[in-house]
């Protein structure tokens, strides 16, 4: 680059011209950059300052290093407070940078430090316009060596800072919570106790001797009169910092130092410090001290308490109820509801949580309920650990309910909950209306499906099974007053659904419904018999009995004996011939009888065929003949039914021998096993084809028999 | 609804407008058994004549729709075992399980929607001119079965509609098709006719005390039914078709035969091989049957056999046997037809009015749908050359024909006509009647396949064709023997395999006899229908 272009630069720094930057940061010639950025430096003006800015951020390279020296000295030699804050704000954060060593930079620091240091003693203008350039160009974390030492952070008493709290005083300090034991302990208190507003231990009040002078406390920064000399003004850079040690020190400083003139600034400026991350407790303790005295602006508080109550800020939380709790505070009061039922839902089972509770039952009595506590919030507070929390919980499910905003997922997690352990008559209430006029269960009824009734119920604790149970029931005894609807499908129906239920106690609870129903007529008896089919033996006893008392009484109808009787069950079936003998005692009905004995279950079919034989042959049209075709379904049976087998043997002999019309459809039957390899079936056979043939000579039968030594010899043509 | 390739490349969607059901009156019941909505409107009514009979054959049918014989590992067993177990909430209920009961509950494991099971196949129902017909395979797909029923039977209602459609058959049905009995007069009900009742809709319904209608299962005003075919059912019904077209041995046994044969598999079971059940047939002679391992001798006196020499076929498989006991009282007669060693058999019993036809693969494992190749023994060419559609047309008129009737309308040749509706049955269009001796018109899908497209085509018939492609197969010679047309020719697959595989076919184009020196039909003979080389042998000589 030619020195044209370094007199170019100049001058255009020199004229004021924007331009001047962008020249400046593409200046190449490393040798003579130092020189013009001092040469621009000495120049002033604005934009020379503004132009050398972004060099002077980014410092680390030949020529640019040569050039932030000189300035920094300069700057140093001159006051000149902005850009030396720029330099300085570099060298404090960074800690390496080529073509600088760590030791160079180290070196800055400490000169750095020591600038400020004689700056502070001079105090005044010149130190405040040091620390408003510096203080507000560092970040909230940012680790900083020169603030550290002009802060005197190692000092013992440092940013430990006593909550301001003294909106309250006078109070116990609260039972410490720190373990489970203690939690405990604590649960255990009466709800009061646990509600009661729990203050922090008070201030030391400024007459009572501080902790020892030295090693255990701040000194504040270097020169700390000359810091607090302006309040006001510190109290304004306070506003602007945000690095978090910095901004603590200045809080603390102000707190300590500043003294009775902080009592001359006006209220204004700590309300806006109540926005502040790491100043508003300063602000607050500020505001607490002289709330006696002046009228607080309670709206200008609820940010603050919303968003502690978004942290769980216990003490200052506690102070803030206390301070909210003035009738002055009511319209402001109104905006904080949401925020403490939100904190109560959350931690519910923190121990400072009481007093929010508390608070909130009294001042919102009336919005403990939809839409700021809905069903699962409520059902958030139901669990908690802490009885006052539950109690929230229970007013809110009250007006849940009334608002008729219970559905059957709130239903079943309601019943998980301790509510019907604690409050069986309100969940009983809840149900089926109570007090609070609410009658959730019919309308959950119509709504949830039965096979969802019973899931409940299955799933329910014992309690809140016993809660359901005692509400269905009671349910029952107001039905049982009401006109009988119609019939109902008993798979459609609840009792249905409950007594196909593994747990005995729902099946119990599905048969005293089951039995209402019946003795409403909403079921009909028929409908039980699909119920045998079970394999749960109380509730096939229940129906059972239930079965076999209506047979006695005459009100069993042939259907459901005919349902019975072809069900897939053997033992239903067994159960079934059993009431045919007994039904058959007093009603005489062929069509029964007929049914049985075509049966497809052998035991069925020979009982009705004997039935048939004994009742009906020769009656009307009855004639065992027409059973011919079930004798040959019976006997053909493969490999079973041997018992049932030889009853129908014995029943077509003694048929067959009576006719011989009878013996010539017998032999027909019978015919085809003269040569089943069966031996029995054989012998049966032949033993019946023979009588036939010796009662009944002139028939032809399928086989030749001749008597032997006094016995009857059957051939049948084939090998027997 | 649902759709399912076909290995043909089409797919069918079926669904039904409503449940089938049974439904009680006061006196009376109705059987009513909806149809595919996709199918052609097929419509019946009429009244059963002799319920009971009625009863115990579709109790029979649905016996084979549930069968499974397939071996089930014993991690699956134990699986239902435990969950009957927690299903009966009593160990010893489940031990004391019937074993009809035990299959109807096995049946429900595998209804389950995480079960394994394969589902159950709804029947295809037919009505003809003479008969109406049920035909379903087992879940195993190793058993066919069909229910035929003599339209003179019954007592025919209204107007009847001829056709095929899928019919709803559910485990509800049968459980309420138990309920038949002579002293209720039975309606059966098809297609449109139970569609038009609507569900509840039987007279007299709402009769007296005793009048209760009685609800089935899954009664309902619409019903979507998914069916769930598998790749191949289209496939086993051809094979069936195709099997029942060939030669085969006939032994007409008694029922009590039956029974006996059924006794003994219910009362013993082989734990070792050889399981067969060989079938000694002596000309003359009543047919003997012999079980082994045990070498038990069943004479079955007085059967009686076709065959003209003593010959001696085993078969496997054999419990399978034991789905005919339900037909056993009501049928007078059954008749065994063997094609051969290991090859398929089929049972057909017949009573008045009704038949049942129980056809077996050749072993359980070797079912209908993937192994068989049967209609590769069946002549698909006439003499002329492509087969003339003309038998086919003339079927669809008249649905039902012996192949001598249908030659004789249509002036052609017999073995002109077989080829002609071998390749429909190869499409599914027509199937052959064992017992009647006659083809129906049946066609198993609601649109037919092209003529171009066949569900029996193989692995080897491709093969076939690619070995025609390049002329590595070619025809030696074309003699008459006894049995028939002998063709014998060489195939050159390549420098080192060549076979010279030999085919006898009889008068009517079918393959009754032939040899090759390949793995494959050294191995196979038949059970698996031809190999390549006489695949592309057979194309040369028709």
């Amino acid at each position: 680059m030619s020195p044209s272009r370094f007199e170019q630069i100049l001058a255009l720094a020199a004229a004021g011209d924007p331009a001047a930057g962008p020249a400046l940061e593409d200046f190449r010639d490393e040798s003579l950059l130092g020189e013009l950025m001092v040469a621009i430096y000495r120049g002033g003006g604005a934009v020379g300052r503004a132009a050398l800015a972004p060099l002077l951020a980014e410092p680390f390279a030949r020529g640019r290093w040569q050039g932030f020296k000189r300035i920094y000295k300069l700057a140093e030699a001159d006051h000149d407070a902005q850009t030396w804050a720029l330099q300085a704000r570099v060298v404090d954060l960074r800690s390496y940078g080529h073509p600088v060593s760590p030791r160079t930079l180290g070196y800055l620091r400490r000169r750095a430090y020591r600038h400020l240091k004689g700056v502070a003693s001079q105090g005044g203008e010149l130190l405040f316009s040091y620390l408003e350039a510096l203080l507000p160009s560092y970040e909230d974390e940012d680790r900083s060596e020169v603030l550290e030492r002009l802060l005197r952070a190692q000092d013992p008493g440092f940013l430990q800072v006593n909550a301001p709290l003294a909106f309250r005083a006078g109070s116990e300090a609260p039972p410490a919570a720190d373990d489970e034991g203690a939690l405990d302990a604590l649960l255990a208190l009466d709800e009061a106790a646990l509600t009661r507003s729990q203050p922090l231990p008070p201030r030391p009040s400024a007459a009572e001797p501080e902790a020892p002078a030295g090693a255990l406390s701040w000194r504040g920064p270097v020169f700390p009169e000359q810091w607090v000399a302006d309040p006001e003004r510190l109290l304004g850079l306070l506003a602007r910092t945000r690095h978090a040690r910095c901004a603590g020190a200045l809080a603390q400083l102000l707190d300590e130092q500043a003294g009775e003139a902080l009592g001359l600034v006006p209220l204004d400026v700590f309300y806006g410090l109540l926005e502040h991350p790491h100043a508003w407790r300063f602000a607050l303790g500020q505001l607490a001290g002289r709330a006696r005295a002046e009228r607080l602006r309670f709206d200008a508080l609820l940010p603050l308490a919303e968003r502690v109550a978004a942290t769980a800020e216990w003490p200052v939380l506690a102070d803030l109820l206390d301070v909210f709790e003035a009738e002055e505070a009511e319209a402001a009061r109104a905006g904080l509801a949401e925020a403490l039922i939100g904190l109560a839902r959350a931690e519910g089972d923190a121990p400072e949580v009481g007093v929010v509770v508390d608070f909130v039952r009294r001042h919102y009595p009336t919005r403990i309920g939809p839409p700021l506590i809905e069903l699962g919030a409520a059902l958030e507070l139901l669990s908690a650990r802490r009885p006052d929390v539950r109690g929230l919980g229970r007013d809110a499910l009250v007006l849940i309910a009334a608002g008729g905003a219970l559905e059957c997922e709130g239903l079943e997690a309601l019943l998980a909950t301790s509510l019907p352990e604690e409050s069986p008559e309100l969940v009983r209430a809840l149900l089926i209306g109570g007090q609070s006029g609410a009658c959730v269960l019919p309308g959950l009824l119509q709504e949830c499906a039965p096979l969802y009734v019973r899931g409940l119920l299955l799933g329910a604790t014992e309690p809140g099974f016993q809660a359901l149970r005692g509400a269905l029931l009671a349910r029952e005894e107001q039905a049982s007053g009401r006109a009988a609807g119609g019939p109902l499908a008993l798979w459609e129906s609840l009792p249905g659904a409950l007594v196909d239920s593994p747990e005995r106690r729902v099946r119990s609870l599905g048969l005293d419904l089951l039995g209402g129903a019946l003795r409403r007529g909403e079921l009909e008896l028929l409908e039980t018999v699909e119920l045998l089919r079970l394999s749960y033996e109380d509730v096939v006893v229940w129906v059972r009995a239930a079965l076999e008392g209506a047979a006695q009484q005459g009100r069993l109808s042939n259907e459901a004996l005919y349902r019975m009787l072809d069900a897939l069950q053997a033992d239903v079936r067994g159960f079934a011939r059993g009431l045919v003998e007994e039904h058959l005692a007093r009603f005489e009905i062929a069509e029964l009888i007929c049914f049985c004995a075509e049966s497809p279950d052998a035991p069925t079919a020979a009982l009705g065929i004997e039935l048939y034989r004994e009742r009906l042959q020769g009656r009307d049209d009855y004639d065992l003949g027409r059973l011919l075709p079930m004798f040959r379904v019976l006997l053909y049976r493969v490999a079973q039914a041997r018992p049932e087998k030889e009853r129908l043997y014995r029943l077509l002999q003694t048929w067959a021998l009576e006719r011989e019309e009878h013996a010539r459809l017998a032999s027909e039957v019978v015919a085809g096993f003269r040569r089943s390899r069966s031996r029995i079936d054989l012998s049966r056979a032949l033993g019946l084809l023979a009588q036939i043939a010796l009662r009944f000579p002139s028939l032809s039968l399928p086989m030749q028999s001749q008597r032997v030594f006094g016995h009857q010899l059957a051939r049948t043509g084939g090998d027997a | 609804m649902s759709e399912v390739a076909l290995t043909a490349g089409v797919s069918v969607a079926l669904s039904y407008g409503l449940p089938s059901g049974v439904e009680w009156g006061s006196r009376a019941a109705r059987v009513r058994l909806a149809g595919a909505t996709e199918r052609p409107r097929l419509r019946y009514a009429g009244q059963v004549r002799d319920p009971i009979v009625f009863r115990e054959l579709l109790g029979a049918l649905y016996d084979v729709v549930l069968a499974d014989f397939r071996w089930r590992p014993s991690v699956e067993r134990e699986s239902f075992q435990r969950w009957l177990v927690r299903r009966l909430d009593r160990e010893a209920e489940a031990a004391r399980l019937s074993s009809e009961r035990r299959r109807f509950l096995h049946y429900v494991y595998d209804q389950r929607p995480e079960g394994q099971g394969a589902p159950v196949l709804d029947p295809v129902c037919s009505v003809a001119p003479d008969q109406l017909s049920f035909e379903v395979f087992s879940r195993d797909g190793s058993a066919y079965a069909r229910v035929g029923v003599a339209r003179e039977r019954m007592q025919e209602r209204g107007e009847v509609v001829c056709g095929t459609t899928n019919v709803d058959f559910s485990t509800g049905l049968y459980e309420s098709i138990r309920r038949l009995r002579s002293i209720f007069p039975t309606e059966l009900c098809l297609g449109a006719a139970a569609e038009s009742l609507g569900p509840g809709g039987l007279a007299g319904a709402a009769g007296g005390g005793e009048g209760l209608a009685l609800s089935t299962p899954g009664r309902g005003t619409h019903h979507e039914k998914r069916i769930e075919l598998p790749e191949g059912w289209l496939r086993g019904f051809v094979q069936i078709g195709a099997a029942s077209l060939l030669p085969a041995l006939q032994v007409a046994l008694e029922p009590v035969h039956v029974y006996d044969l059924c006794r003994a598999f219910r009362l013993r079971k082989a734990q070792t091989s050889p399981r067969a059940l060989r079938w000694e047939l002596v000309p003359g002679q009543p047919a003997v049957a012999i079980l082994e391992p045990w070498e038990e001798r069943f004479v079955f006196h007085g059967s009686t056999h076709t065959a003209s020499e003593r010959r001696i076929v085993r078969t496997w498989g054999r419990r399978r046997l034991c789905l005919l006991e339900r037909t056993i009282p009501v049928c007078e007669r059954f008749t065994l037809h063997l094609l051969g060693r290991g090859l398929p058999y089929f049972f057909t019993g017949q009573g008045a009015g009704l038949e049942f036809t129980l056809g077996l693969s050749g072993w359980t494992k070797a079912d209908w749908a993937s192994t068989a190749r049967f209609d590769a023994l069946v002549a698909r060419r006439g003499a002329g050359g492509a087969p003339s559609q003309r038998p086919l047309a003339w079927l669809e008129e008249h649905l039902r024909g012996t192949p001598a009737e249908i030659a004789a309308a249509l002036e052609l040749e017999l073995a002109d006509v077989h080829a002609s509706l071998g390749e429909a049955a190869g499409r599914g269009e027509v199937f052959y009647d064992l017992l009647h001796g006659v083809y129906r018109h049946r066609p198993l899908l609601p649109t037919p396949l092209p003529s171009s497209v066949t569900l029996g085509a193989g692995p080897e018939e491709r093969e076939a064709q690619a070995l025609l492609r390049r002329d590595a197969v070619v025809l030696i010679a074309t003699r008459q023997v006894a049995r028939g047309r002998e063709l014998s020719g060489r195939a050159s697959v390549d420098s080192t395999h060549v076979y010279e595989p030999r085919l006898v076919l009889d008068a009517q184009g079918r393959v009754v006899e032939g040899a090759c020196g390949c793995y494959f039909a050294k191995q196979r003979g038949f059970k698996a229908g031809l190999c390549a080389h006489q695949h592309a042998l057979l194309r040369l000589g028709e």
